[in-house]
């Protein structure tokens, strides 16, 4: 079933001075700041300003009647001409619709006079008499549309700029600001409550300078509170309204010039969780969970009512593959991890998320990203670990698309290492047969086998939370620190149709399982368009947002009471 | 009878210089003068745009042997070599035409490849650069520069220059730019840099003998570039961490002379805060820079079409300035 993008929860992370170097002694250049900045990543939630919901009203009301576009009030005769000659040009109206006519939301920035520097050459002596320059921007495409009217009336000229910010009017920079200063992050990043934002507030210098969403493709400005040395920068979205970060730090005059951005910023919150381990304790579970360089969120030392159950468990690998018309098969093999100074290829833009379980017990979970999803040939993967407080975790590996067409069979690789000290055995439900060798299995969707770890006198199963998979491969060897241990770049190619998944690879030859036991366990997940390990996208109220169809498999570990 | 001297009106002296024309000369010679003296005064204070300093790159001997290159693809028009087309490896394309790429059975054993630089003799040079996973682009391999023989195409390792790509830092060389006058190659690493610390820089060598020099050290270099400033040459190096252009400049033998200074903000042309240089080029007076994302992780080798900005030569001081705005792409 489809569903929009759910929003990602707020976690406040200390940065550490990572990712950043100093200035090598060139005069001039940016710099980490020296001491550590506090960087917020926004929970986007709604829009909580009265200002922004009129103006978000506005903006479904231009969407039905011509010309689709949001005007700016307040002008004079002249001006106001100038701009209801722009918006009607033809051009202007097709750079704001789709190739379908859908409309596009699009909003005019600026009604000015045009300065001689404003411009084209050619056009120079047309204006000798005044022209006026509408500035529209296309929220969308990013585009910046500039559109030059005589005096006369008639549109002399429309430049479209895409990938182009528009110098914002005042009133939105004084939303911007607003919204900064009654965000709760903002409060957070700072180190005080929202009364004494308000209160330092006022004594602050703010400015608002320019900056970039780089990965939500929306149109961002930065407001910047200034008191004494200390800074805090946060980045707002005036195509959602909605804050995106705060980061507060101390400033250290020309030669600590920072520049921030909604990928920097990103990057920077992330960072320490690829150094970090963080402890999660709840419902009777408590684990470590850490990002690593390819293998994704690795959870660690998992352990139930105090007792050790799992050393590790991690994607180390996403292997998508495509059939083509000459019988072979394309595809890659994904990496997922940190954002910064990794071997990932789709990396997180936002932390993990805890959220409570109705009736009991937490999910864990994360999402790693390409630039351009959900565009074709861009992928977003999830692992989703969901803790019951009796005793049973599930761990799922999730997409949700797009992928590059139909056709396209997933196989995310997981490793789960048990306890050291456990021995396996594999169960039928009814006949438990030890597995004193590595060696390898393929289940069938449905099928209820189960592995069973023994560590002293207490035992849990591993067994498949089938959900979208057709089969699966699995795999038990001895754990070694070369074989996964550590970051594993890459195990196995993209596109086997069978149980040459990577892992047959340590399996060669057979070595005795001894008392360290890995698991690998490889669902097989076909896509389907519009209905599993897919998105699209779609216009709401002239914004284009994401449509999923996502897809899951994995395992249940459950432990014997 | 006395006779009278009479004086005869002397003929007229002839001149050498007719005095309008001694006017107009002395005018003349001090306008000479004058233009001598500001053309040095100029010279000094005005200096043209630097120049690139690979004009002299050869074509391969290769693409004319029909033996190696099928001939209709050497004789169908401009060819042009690649590192970023869907093929791993090197590619050699004739443009403008729909022929299938050509690619020698060995330009893709060092994996994908990212910068490429060509000497006077029409050899290649060419540094691996993974492109969005490690399975052909091993870590071991990052800090090896390839070279494609000008006569047999054939393309081996070159040179391994110091330090090491890692899990957490996969990329190695990311620019290669060769320098005509210095019959030298430059080298842009960020090898074996951390989250905490620049290892990288600019390492320049002798093509002849592999022989390497350190010329930039304690920065992470993604992109570097020798221009000839009409006083000598200056190294241009776009930063990993920071969206700026930084230059050195060089003495007779190629090496540092000074200490780096800041020569472009991209912020000022409106690089994002992710962004970087990525490529240099000077053509024309203006400096191009293609810009991408760049975070050391794998994701940075997906990056969209790069976005290209410009800065135009200010003659009166001597700097480069940038311009707000894209610039139309810049070619291979």
């Amino acid at each position: 079933m489809a569903r929009l993008i759910p929003l990602p929860a707020v976690l406040v992370l200390l940065a550490a001075l990572t990712g950043c170097a100093g200035t090598n002694g060139v005069p001039g250049s940016t710099a980490a700041p020296p001491t550590t900045p506090i960087t917020v990543l926004a929970e986007r939630t709604g829009v909580s300003s009265p200002a922004a919901q009129e103006r978000i009203a506005r903006f479904q009301t231009a969407l039905t009647q011509a010309p689709y576009i949001l005007a700016l009030a307040g002008l004079d005769p002249a001006q106001e001409s100038a701009q209801g000659a722009a918006l009607a040009d033809e051009r202007v109206q097709t750079a704001t619709r789709t190739a379908d006519g859908q409309r596009l939301r699009a909003e005019v920035m600026t009604v000015a006079v045009a300065r001689v520097g404003d411009l084209p050459p050619a056009l120079r002596d047309s204006c000798a008499a005044g022209c006026v320059r509408v500035i529209v921007y296309v929220h969308p495409t990013a585009t910046t549309l500039t559109i030059i009217v005589a005096a006369t009336g008639t549109v002399l000229d429309m430049q479209a700029l895409p990938s182009t910010q528009p110098e914002i009017p005042r009133e939105l920079a004084e939303l911007a600001t607003q919204i900064a200063r009654t965000a709760p992050e903002t409060a957070q990043a700072l180190g005080v409550t929202p009364s004494e934002v308000m209160a330092l507030m006022s004594g602050t210098k703010t400015s608002v300078e320019g900056t970039a969403c780089e990965r939500r493709r929306h149109l961002c400005v930065a407001p910047v509170f200034r008191w004494g040395d200390r800074a805090l920068w946060t980045i707002v979205d005036l195509t959602d309204y909605t804050l995106v970060a705060a980061s507060a730090w101390t400033e250290q005059g020309q030669s600590g010039r920072r520049v921030v951005s909604e990928a920097t910023l990103q990057d920077e919150a992330l960072a320490p969780l690829c150094d970090t381990p963080q402890q999660l304790a709840r419902d009777g579970w408590a684990l470590t969970y850490l990002l690593t360089s390819s293998d994704g969120l690795e959870l660690r030392d998992v352990q139930y009512q105090g007792r050790l159950i799992l050393a590790s468990v991690k994607v180390v690998d996403w292997h998508v593959g495509y059939a083509t018309t000459n019988d072979q098969r394309v595809g890659f093999s994904d990496a997922i991890g940190c954002p910064v100074f990794s071997s990932a290829a789709v990396i997180p833009y936002g932390p993990p998320h805890i959220s409570d379980v109705d009736g009991g017990g937490f999910v864990l979970a994360m999402t790693f990203r390409s630039p351009n999803w959900p565009q074709a040939c861009n992928y977003q993967y999830t692992l989703t670990a969901t803790f019951n407080p009796a005793g049973a975790a599930t761990i799922l590996a999730g997409n949700e698309g797009r992928g590059c067409g139909v056709d396209g069979l997933y196989h995310p690789v997981l490793r789960i290492e048990p306890v050291v000290g456990a021995t396996l055995a594999l169960s039928d439900g009814a006949t438990a047969t030890p597995l004193t060798t590595e060696g390898t299995a393929t289940w069938e969707a449905g099928a209820t086998p189960q592995l069973v770890a023994t560590v002293a006198d207490q035992s849990f199963t591993i067994a498949p939370a089938w959900e979208d998979a057709t089969r699966a491969y699995v795999f038990w060897t001895l754990a070694k620190d070369a074989e996964g241990r550590g970051d594993l770049p890459s195990i196995g190619t993209c596109c086997n149709l069978d149980s040459r998944q990577g892992p047959e690879q340590l399996i060669d030859p057979a070595e005795a399982l001894g008392r360290t036991p890995v698991l690998w366990y490889v669902p097989a997940i076909a896509n389907a368009e519009r209905a599993r390990c897919w998105a699209d996208s779609r216009l709401v109220d002239g914004l284009l947002t994401a449509e999923v169809w996502p897809c899951h498999a994995g395992v249940v570990v459950r432990v014997s009471p | 009878m006395s006779r009278r001297r009479v004086r005869s009106t002397p003929p007229p002296r002839r001149r050498l210089f007719h005095q309008p024309l001694l006017i107009g000369a002395t005018l003349g010679g001090a306008v000479v003068v004058a233009g001598i003296i500001a053309w040095a005064l100029l010279s000094t204070a005005l200096r043209p745009a630097p120049t690139s300093t690979g004009g002299c790159r050869g074509t391969p001997a290769f693409t004319a042997n029909a033996a190696i290159v099928p001939a209709e693809l050497g004789l169908a028009g401009q060819l042009a070599l690649a590192t970023d087309r869907p093929e791993k490896g090197l590619t050699l394309s004739a443009l403008g035409t729909t022929l299938l790429p050509y690619q020698h059975p060995s330009w893709d054993d060092a994996g994908f490849l990212g910068g490429i630089a060509y000497d006077q003799a029409g050899n290649i040079y060419a540094a691996p650069t993974p492109r969005l996973s490690l399975a052909d682009n091993p870590l071991a391999g990052q800090a090896t520069i390839w070279r494609v023989a000008s006569a047999s195409a054939d393309m081996r390792p070159f040179v391994t220059v110091p330090g090491a790509a890692t899990a957490r830092n996969p990329y190695g060389i990311m620019s290669l730019t060769y320098v005509c006058g210095l019959e030298r190659l430059y080298a842009g690493t960020v090898l074996g840099a951390t989250p905490t610390e620049e290892r990288g820089g600019v390492v320049m060598i002798d093509p002849a003998t592999g022989e390497q020099t350190a010329t930039l050290t304690g920065f992470d270099v993604l992109s570097v570039l020798i221009v000839e400033t009409g006083q000598g040459y200056e190294l241009y190096a776009g930063l990993a961490r920071r969206p700026e252009v930084i230059a050195v400049a060089l003495d007779a033998r190629g090496q540092a002379r000074e200490a780096p200074r800041l020569l472009l903000d991209l912020t000022q042309a409106g690089a994002s805060a992710s962004e970087r240089a990525r490529k240099l080029q000077v053509a024309g007076g203006m400096l191009l820079v293609d810009l991408v994302p760049f975070n050391y992780s794998l994701q940075s080798s997906a990056s969209d079409l790069p976005q290209v900005r410009r800065a135009v030569w200010a003659w009166d001081t001597r700097a480069w300035v940038a311009q707000q705005g894209a610039a139309a792409q810049t070619g291979p």
